[in-house]
């Protein structure tokens, strides 16, 4: 069978020319996008973090606001991605008081932070202002990833007003080894020795936490996320989203020493929270101290909090109002997405609109 | 037909595919044979790719119309390149099972080709379908290899070493800038712990502050100052109905003294009157109508001392009143 080969016309070769020099200024340059453009003001500063309150969109319809707790990896403006595409928008524009605790980017001098600074101080300190601000009473915390866990362990040390609800999304709470697929493995007692990473580095670098999380799939992070940028750049297809996504993936923060070491140490080797043996500042943090309505979210496929990690936590509190939810999505894709869109935005709405009242 | 330069500006890139696929096995499996053909030396591996490319390159121009079915080019491609891997699992120790996990990808992928779910001849498109046809498996594959004891041993010890040098480097770069008097990160991070740790302060002054404010201090409006002000003023008129007090109380001691005063009229006219019966009494018998003039005399008596009363009274009561 003979092939004819087609030669490309000048116009054709010019197109496929630009389209790779674009995709080579994202691979060489970074992925550009702008991001977390809900419109927000800064209404208190403590160090590095930042707590944001979104100018409303529409007269208050819920007298109880609602904080955003994010992880210390990370930064926070994925739940404000882009508009659109955003959970935070989604909920100003339902008519809800919206607020975020951001962490900032610790420096050399906060590197003995530790869960204590962040669970007994900021939280609290963060409530306060809140309330003061809504000239509310109580409020909803929403805890994603780690921040989830530590709004968890806040809930569980301050039972009771000003908290009327907690939102826990992609909590990691139960680390039972054997139930974190490969992360477990590769923060394990027997080849991690957090220790070494913070007296080397101080804070550990953001750089070094990216490759453990883009380790757990490799495969997928380091060559299908390109494929798909290709793809996607040589079939005209719009790249908002997946330069927004890369953006906030390669914006990674350091890790303040002594919270990375309690983090690894305390949480992920010796699973201490589900046991009971966590202590702050001589307060034991017992979860079954939570009483408040609780919706914990979780995704299937998401390897970084695996589905056993969050479930674990509906047997541990004490709620009696208590709700599991599970989307077929990922760590992020749970959260931002078309999927999100249709899944967990109207959940999480219609669950805030009963609790919120 | 076209000549052979058009042949050669338009060649097909599943045949070019194949031949260095070829070359490269070729390569790899006088590697794995232990060089049974030639000592192992890295020129020598070079220079056995370039004869087989140049010999790939004699093929074509002999060949000019060599437009070979993709397909089965894609076969002797894979035959070969399976060929080979199976020769080198069996020979090399293969310790991470790479080889072998190896073959069964380029498996698959024979499979999923041959049967013509990748057949692009667009080489992004071509690409994007082989990521989409290999990737669960190359997932898998690297996965195993990650999660293995070896490969995590591997990472510990370089993260041993790595952390090492680190600490060395810092070390000595924070003694050198120290003996070139150029402040270092620490130094800097010393004076930030200070202005963190002064912010900390300021930011509990403000919590207490802001504890007082909502608890116990209201601000002062001007319409609350007003009426604070008429309060004042009513309790101030108030104030000043009670100046005729102390007259009101003289009164009430002076109604008292009187009092006083009544009594010891009182008792001097009964001491009178009691004078005025033992008088009545010696008064002899016959004396009806003086009995009677007595009468009318004690009860003119009677009515004198009466009278007297009420004189010693209004008198009592005048000087009262003057003093």
């Amino acid at each position: 069978m003979v092939k004819e080969h087609v030669i490309p016309s000048i116009t054709d070769m010019e197109s496929a020319f630009e389209k790779y020099l674009a995709g080579m200024n994202i691979l060489l340059e970074g992925a550009k996008a702008e991001t977390g453009r809900t419109p927000k003001d800064v209404i208190w500063t403590k160090n590095k973090a930042k707590l944001y309150h979104y100018e409303p969109t529409l007269e208050k319809r819920f007298p109880v606001p609602i904080l955003l707790i994010y992880a210390l990896i990370n930064r926070p403006y994925v739940m404000d991605l882009m508009p659109g595409n955003s959970i935070v928008e989604y909920l100003v524009n339902q008519g809800f008081d919206v607020y975020m605790l951001d962490w900032g980017t610790p420096g050399d001098e906060d590197r003995h932070l530790t869960f204590e600074h962040y669970v007994l101080d900021y939280i609290p300190r963060a409530i306060k202002k809140v309330l003061r601000n809504a000239h509310a009473e109580e409020l909803t915390i929403l805890g994603f990833c780690m921040g989830g866990t530590m709004s968890a362990m806040y809930a569980a040390l301050f039972p009771g007003k000003p908290l009327k609800n907690l939102i826990l999304l992609t909590a990691p709470i139960d680390f039972t080894p054997g139930t974190m697929g490969l992360y477990g493995i590769m923060t394990s007692e027997k080849y991690l020795n957090p220790d070494l990473l913070v007296e080397a580095f101080g804070n550990v670098p953001g750089e070094l936490v990216d490759t453990g999380n883009r380790m757990v799939k490799p495969v997928t992070n380091y060559v299908g996320t390109y494929v798909t940028m290709w793809d996607r750049i040589m079939h005209d297809k719009p790249m908002e989203t997946w330069l927004a996504m890369n953006k906030w993936v390669n914006d990674g923060v350091p890790f303040a020493g002594e919270a990375f070491k309690q983090w690894i140490r305390n949480f992920y080797q010796q699973n201490k929270l589900v046991k009971g043996e966590i202590k702050l500042r001589g307060r034991r943090v017992d979860l079954s101290n939570i009483t408040c309505p609780v919706l914990n979210i979780a995704g299937k496929k998401d390897h970084i909090c695996t589905l056993p990690q969050a479930e674990a936590t509906m047997g541990l509190i004490g709620s009696q109002d208590k709700e599991f939810f599970v989307l077929d999505a990922g760590h992020i894709g749970l959260l931002t997405g078309s999927d999100a869109k249709k899944n967990l935005w109207p959940k999480m709405r219609s669950w805030l609109e009963v609790h919120s009242r | 037909m076209s000549d052979g330069i058009n042949h050669q500006t338009s060649v097909d890139p599943m045949d070019l595919w194949r031949q260095w696929n070829e070359t490269t096995s070729k390569m790899w499996s006088t590697v794995l044979e232990r060089g049974k053909e030639a000592p192992l030396d890295p020129y020598g591996l070079y220079q056995l790719w370039l004869k087989n490319i140049e010999e790939a390159q004699k093929q074509l121009k002999a060949d000019p119309s060599g437009m070979m079915n993709p397909l089965e080019v894609w076969k002797q491609w894979f035959d070969a390149t399976t060929e080979v891997w199976s020769r080198s699992t069996e020979l090399s120790k293969d310790s991470l099972e790479l080889t072998s996990q190896w073959l069964k990808i380029v498996e698959e992928t024979r499979a999923r080709i041959l049967s013509g779910e990748i057949r692009s001849t667009d080489p992004f498109t071509l690409f994007k379908q082989w990521y989409d046809a290999t990737s669960e498996t190359w997932a898998q594959v690297v996965g195993d290899v990650i999660s293995s004891e070896r490969f995590m041993e591997a990472n510990r010890n370089f993260i041993e070493t790595y952390t090492s040098a680190v600490r060395v480097s810092h070390r000595v770069n924070e003694d050198a800038l120290k003996n070139l008097q150029i402040p270092t990160r620490s130094d800097i991070a010393r004076v930030a712990e200070l202005v963190v740790s002064l912010e900390e302060k300021v930011d509990t002054i403000e919590d207490v502050l802001e504890d007082f404010e909502d608890s116990y201090a209201k601000v002062a409006t001007s319409e609350a100052v007003e009426s604070l002000a008429g309060r004042l003023e009513q309790v101030e008129s108030k104030l000043n109905t009670l100046d005729t007090l102390p007259a009101a109380l003289e009164k009430i001691e002076a109604l008292g003294g009187l009092e006083g005063r009544l009594d010891r009229v009182e008792s001097k006219l009964d001491t009178l009157l009691l004078a005025l019966e033992k008088i009545n009494i010696s008064v002899p018998p016959g004396t009806a109508t003086t009995r009677s003039s007595t009468g009318r005399r004690i009860q003119k008596k009677n009515y004198a001392s009466q009278g007297v009363k009420d004189a010693a009274l209004g008198i009592e009561l005048a000087k009262d009143n003057d003093e």
